[in-house]
């Protein structure tokens, strides 16, 4: 041992002395059972100089490209999600007319629900009356203030 | 610089320097440094990997496991000598055996618990042998924190300051700590002759 003080403080009695020299013999058992070419096989196969790992790290695996190519990854997605975004929401191409209006605009519902008043098509229905097949109440909301902002009737 | 033997070890302060000087040598790719610190704790931590692995070629791997550090940390500057480089490779080791031994643990494969595979002293072995397998039994039986005590001051030959300074307690508390483990095994070694 490498001190002189082996834990068993003064007055400790003989029996926990002796279990220390078996403890002790024990530990002496365990060093002397590798072989004599123990120490050269460890030092040759871990110098310092040694190029090769036996205990490989993952630490240097590491680059800026690994990083790159996610955040890349990512700023692609995103440029691609809202690109997909603004062409949902771009009205379509010519033919039709799409009526979008703010719910909360509150004059622009007025006057529509008064185009629906003031339009010959609509101006006649009456709710008892029995529609037509081929009349305005085949047609969307939409298609009927189409006709009439169009000039389909005035 | 002069290779401290196998059976040297640094306790005083000039020790400690001569130590951190061949430490420094190792690191600058001093192959004469390198081989004497190996052969001044190879076998100690390899004990130690014996004591809590109970097998031969895993002590031998984690022995091994342990020096490739030490020599990738000098290789990159990973080191600085302050006198405290013993407490440190030990560290290193313990932290590889308990590593190792919960990976068993998970595989739940080949750590055979020690009560099951050592023939512990049933009076019908050789005198030293049974002794020595009912010591490891008892060792074994200890919960970790004593067992690491044991291990280091018996197995790994660390100084009782040493080992205050690798578990990071007051040295009172370690020796207390050692001084209760002895207590246990030496009840488990009179239960078991007691049997007999």
């Amino acid at each position: 041992m490498n001190e002189k003080t082996d834990g068993t403080a003064s007055g400790t009695d003989g029996a926990t002395r002796g279990l220390v020299e078996m403890l002790d013999a024990l530990g002496e058992h365990e060093r002397r059972e590798p072989d004599a070419g123990f120490e050269q096989r460890i030092a040759r196969e871990t110098r310092p100089g040694v190029v090769g790992r036996v205990t490989p790290t993952r630490g240097n695996r590491w680059s800026p490209g690994w990083v790159a190519l996610p955040v890349a990854a990512a700023l692609l997605l995103g440029v691609f999600g809202l690109w997909m975004q603004r062409s949902a929401s771009a009205p379509p191409g010519g033919g039709s007319l799409r009526l979008v209006w703010d719910e909360n605009d509150v004059d622009d519902l007025l006057f529509i629900d008064g185009l629906w008043d003031q339009s010959p098509i609509t101006a006649d229905m009456d709710e008892t009356e029995t529609a037509n097949e081929n009349t305005a109440d085949e047609q969307t909301a939409d298609e009927l203030l189409f006709d009439v902002l169009e000039g389909g009737s005035t | 610089m002069r290779p401290i033997a196998a059976d040297e070890h640094p306790g005083s302060v000039s020790e400690h320097d001569r130590l951190g000087a061949l430490v420094t040598d190792a690191a600058s790719g001093d192959e004469a440094a390198w081989e004497s610190i190996v052969s001044m704790y190879a076998r100690r931590i390899y004990a130690m990997a014996k004591s809590r692995l109970r097998d031969a070629e895993s002590a031998e791997e984690i022995t091994q496991s342990v020096f490739a550090t030490l020599a990738v940390h000098l290789r990159e500057g990973g080191y600085e000598e302050r006198g405290r480089f013993e407490s440190w490779l030990f560290r290193i080791t313990m932290n590889r055996v308990r590593d190792e031994g919960r990976q068993r643990q998970r595989r739940s494969a080949e750590t055979v618990p020690i009560e099951a595979c050592e023939v512990v002293a049933d009076g019908t072995g050789a005198g030293d042998d049974g002794r020595l397998a009912a010591l490891r039994a008892a060792v074994g039986g200890l919960d970790g924190p004593d067992r690491e005590v044991i291990e280091l001051r018996h197995h790994g030959q660390l100084s009782f300051a040493q080992i205050a300074d690798l578990l990071g307690e007051p040295i009172g508390t370690v020796l207390a700590r050692h001084h209760r483990a002895l207590k246990k095994i030496r009840r488990v070694i009179e239960d078991e002759e007691s049997l007999q």
